[in-house]
């Protein structure tokens, strides 16, 4: 294995698998676009939006994430917080696509995801300022 | 690549996840603002649409659940700032 992938394997494990996750989302997507006809719209547009969301919440997570494994945070801790970002994302995948309107697989994934890029974001203000100091 | 001596503190991380508890419960608790059962005539009315179940209507778990973490938050604050 490079050295740049025995340098951040934690960030390695859970981009790799909400990269696999990604493209099952994106796949349905098409799969719902296809059959948009006799499904109806709001399906197809509701899956969308289930990929933008994805999109729009992993990738600065992910990074973080690396950001962090780079600083020398704590294995477990990297990996609760992964593992917890994959769960999330499932739970909300799940709830904004198969049921309309509020749901609580829907809210508690959304939560999760805000609360999980809120911890790594706290975790790396605290590096960057104990580094700058 | 970081020595990483702040995060080997179980303090640093209470303390991490405390104020990411209080910060996104801030703004959760401000999607809708005090419950109805607490806010009296300042809590706003929700649409006529909307479910009500137990007298509390969806809105308002927006409410406990940003109270809910934002006390989370303190409460780990607090005790991991007890421990030094």
């Amino acid at each position: 294995m490079s050295e740049i992938a025995t340098r951040y394997p934690i960030t390695l494990l859970y981009g790799s698998l909400l990269g696999l996750l990604l493209v099952a989302l994106s796949l349905h997507v098409l799969r719902y676009r296809v059959r948009s006809k006799t499904l109806g719209p709001g399906a197809a547009e509701r899956m969308n939006r289930v990929q933008g969301n994805f999109v729009e919440y992993v990738p600065l997570a992910l990074i973080l994430l690396a950001l962090l494994e780079d600083a020398g945070a704590p294995r477990l801790a990297l990996h609760v917080i992964g593992g917890l970002l994959v769960v999330a994302r499932l739970a909300h995948a799940y709830g904004l696509g198969y049921h309309e309107g509020r749901n609580y697989p829907r809210m508690l994934g959304a939560l999760a995801t805000f609360l999980l890029i809120g911890a790594l974001s706290m975790a790396g203000l605290a590096g960057a300022l104990h580094a700058l100091r | 690549m970081g020595d990483g001596v702040i995060y080997q503190d179980p303090r640093t991380w209470a303390l991490i996840v405390a104020a990411a508890c209080v910060f996104v419960g801030l703004f959760v608790f401000r999607v809708h603002g005090l419950p109805r059962p607490l806010g009296g005539r300042r809590a706003p009315r929700p649409a006529e649409t909307e479910a009500e179940e137990g007298g509390l209507r969806w809105l308002d778990q927006y409410s406990f659940i940003g109270l809910g973490l934002m006390a989370l938050g303190l409460v780990l604050a607090a005790a991991a700032l007890a421990m030094r």
